[in-house]
């Protein structure tokens, strides 16, 4: 016998409330553990696919859209710059890189990026296997996309237009997966990569027209990549003949023959080249930008919207603009969980309190048999904690459980991944939250038992 | 040895209940019979330690319980005095092994299953270690409450009215019980009823006066 099993025995007298109380409290666990995770996962997510990058350039509009659409590629882009525009900014001697990226494609809901391998060494992506694309309609898989649509290397898909699986298909221009990357914990994981020129590539036009299809399609404007004619536009090879500066380009061409067409895949811009190869009158979408200076944080976005036709936003500030936006709702959602658990300590002490009336002769005895004053205080704190306490670990079961399952639930159709497998550092200390709980709940039912006037109870009987 | 000098308690209300001198050593039987409200439940809980009395002096064995502070008081207690009750109190959420475990530990003694054991056989309810107190008969209750009352070898062993309710039959029992337990750890043993049958028992008796004329405080 001790303190622990005598309190047990009375918690299990009282199974349903017990059980009742334990549920209680786990319920407003959970969800401040869901909370915790999210936020958690949330910030780290939005931090780490922005690391590295100062600033965004892109077509002008909202800024927040900016980002989303060009480090989390979750909204729609804010448009197209030209390319000739975006080298300038490249050249800015504030700028120690940049990434260029072409969006407007999609395979399956996922979205392809035409850039650069800067992309991916920023990302600190390797392929696991195959390798990086070489020529020009070569793709890459995140590893997510991969895994998902079970495609392997050297399967070949066409893409479709937009950012949903509805949009137009571009069955003409076949994509060949050549590498598939290892998991990367980001953003990248999500996407299917190729270089910028692929994406210039698949939306030249063809012989047959769908000029009508863009025109009717508002966003398309927005998303086209490529949206003015070549004038070797019949053919489905990339000799830029007109950009080409030098003479390399083009000796690298490459031919090879799939799906009874006949491409002449020109080989890929390699980002050493990027800015050397022409290209200028084609269009991008964003660039990511790194600063080579601290100070320019200050200036470059001022000049790039003041003198360009081109909008900067620093993924920083719009991260933090994001969150606060975020944190209203999320604030609401700790309310709810508070009240959830001050509902558990009510619970609690009502429970203990009823309990309190029927053990005044079980306390009394107790004291008879020597058990001292503080020996009874403590049997009844105990008793709440050990609910309070039993809630908490089970809220925070269910917490893990409930954001494993809202992760699984919505796996294919969000950009961050969340899981319930995550440790956010100091989580367990939400148990102290619990026992504080256990101990509020008990106070007024402990002294209660404490202030027991053992002869008074007893002469009562 | 218990020794009760001049004691009385004057309950809140302004009653006070006269306690009469009274001296008692180890072994030794005696029976206090009294109307109802003569005082009998004060003087036990006086002579328990459980009810400090407004004046006179008390000692157990030496020992002047009322000079203590109180935990050390329900400690001495816990090991020096067993008690006895009408309504006999046991702990319904715990098996009567438990039950008598309890009256160890909250004595702050070893738990010695063994004894609790030996114990429970010669009250004959050996075999009803792991009921619950509501499993039990009302005889059985009552030898549990006994053997909760002897377990931790008390030198004084009170019990208010332990008979009041039973038949004749049971109520003999009950009193052999009482007394074979306190005869085998050498214990005070002082019982307290309106029950006339008792004194066929035990031979020394102490009858409370009616109650005195209530004093306003
Ligand atoms: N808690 C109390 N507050 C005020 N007065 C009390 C209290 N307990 C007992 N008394 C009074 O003290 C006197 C003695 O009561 P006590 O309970 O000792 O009598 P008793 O002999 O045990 O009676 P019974 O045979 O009915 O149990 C009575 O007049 C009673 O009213
Ligand atoms: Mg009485």
């Amino acid at each position: 016998m001790n303190l622990l099993k005598l309190s047990t025995a009375y918690l299990k007298k009282n199974l349903l409330s017990t059980i009742l109380n334990v549920l209680l409290l786990s319920f407003g666990i959970a969800t401040i553990v869901i909370l915790v995770l999210f936020s958690y996962q949330l910030e780290e997510n939005l931090y780490k696919n922005a690391e590295g990058i100062d600033v965004v350039v892109g077509a002008k509009g909202s800024p927040i859209q900016l980002i989303l659409s060009g480090i989390y590629h979750i909204d729609n882009p804010t448009g197209n710059i030209d390319l000739g525009e975006a080298k300038q900014l490249m050249r800015h001697p504030m700028v120690a890189s940049a990434i260029p990226l072409a969006l407007g494609d999609n395979y399956r809901g996922y979205r392809i990026v035409g850039t650069t391998t800067a992309y991916l060494e920023k990302y600190r992506a390797e392929p696991a296997s195959g390798s990086l694309w070489d020529f020009e309609f070569e793709i890459v898989l995140g590893s997510d996309v991969a895994e998902q649509t079970n495609l392997a290397i050297g399967d070949r898909i066409v893409s479709s237009h937009g950012f949903s699986e509805a949009g137009h298909v571009h069955d003409d221009h076949e994509l060949t997966v050549v590498g598939i990357l290892h998991p990367t914990g980001t953003v990248l994981d999500r996407l299917i990569l190729t270089g910028v020129e692929t994406m210039w590539g698949i939306h030249q036009p063809h012989d047959h027209d769908h000029e009508d299809e863009y025109h009717s399609d508002q966003a398309h404007d927005d998303e086209h990549v490529h949206t003015h004619n070549h004038a070797d536009g019949d053919s489905h090879s990339h000799s830029h003949d007109n950009h080409q500066q030098d003479g390399h380009f083009h000796e690298n061409g490459h031919s090879h023959d799939h799906a009874g067409h006949h491409h002449t895949h020109g080989r890929a811009i390699t980002d050493e080249t990027f800015l050397d190869e022409g290209y200028d009158d084609e269009q991008i979408t964003a660039l990511l930008i790194r600063y080579s200076n601290p100070l320019a944080a200050a200036q470059f976005p001022r000049f790039v919207n003041d003198r360009t036709s081109m909008q900067a936003a620093a993924p920083a500030v719009e991260v933090t603009r994001l969150l606060s936006l975020l944190g209203v709702g999320l604030e609401a959602i700790r309310l709810f969980a508070f009240v959830l658990i001050f509902a558990s300590v009510l619970g609690i002490f009502i429970a203990l309190l009823n309990s309190m009336k029927e053990r005044k002769y079980d306390l009394a005895i107790m004291r008879t048999l020597g058990g001292s004053r503080w020996k009874l205080f403590s049997h009844v704190v105990l008793e709440g904690v050990m609910i309070s306490v039993a809630g908490g670990v089970l809220g925070l079961l269910m917490g893990h459980g409930a954001m494993e399952g809202i992760g699984r639930l919505f796996s294919e159709a969000q950009q961050f991944a969340v899981t319930g497998f995550v440790y956010v550092p100091g989580e367990e200390l939400i148990l102290l939250l619990a026992a504080a709980v256990g101990v509020l709940s008990s106070l007024i039912p402990a002294v209660m038992a404490y202030r027991t006037e053992i002869a008074e109870t007893l002469s009562k009987s | 040895m218990i020794e009760l000098r001049s004691a009385f308690h004057e309950y809140n209300a302004g009653t006070v209940v006269k306690l009469p001198d009274l001296t008692a050593g180890h072994g030794e039987e005696l029976l206090i019979l009294g109307l109802s409200g003569s005082g009998k439940t004060t003087l036990l809980h006086v002579l328990a330690g459980l009810l400090k009395p407004t004046g006179g002096s008390y000692r157990l064995d030496g020992t002047d319980l009322y000079s203590l502070g109180e935990s050390e008081r329900d400690r001495f207690r816990g090991n020096n005095i067993g008690l006895i009750f009408q309504a006999m109190h046991l702990i319904r959420s715990l098996t009567v092994l438990d039950n008598l475990k309890l009256a160890q530990y909250m004595a702050g003694r070893k738990q010695d299953e063994a004894k609790i054991r030996r114990l429970c056989s010669d009250l004959d309810i050996g075999p009803k270690l792991y009921s619950y107190p509501d499993e039990l008969s009302h005889g059985q209750k009552q030898r549990v409450s006994i053997a909760r009352a002897v377990v931790n070898d008390p030198v004084l062993l009170l019990a208010d009215e332990p008979t009041s309710s039973l038949d004749d039959l049971r109520s003999g029992d009950v009193l052999n019980l009482l007394r074979k337990q306190a005869a085998e750890t050498g214990a005070t043993l002082i019982i307290s009823t309106h029950d006339q049958r008792v004194k066929a028992h035990i031979p020394t008796v102490l009858t409370l006066d009616q109650p005195e004329g209530e004093v306003a405080g």
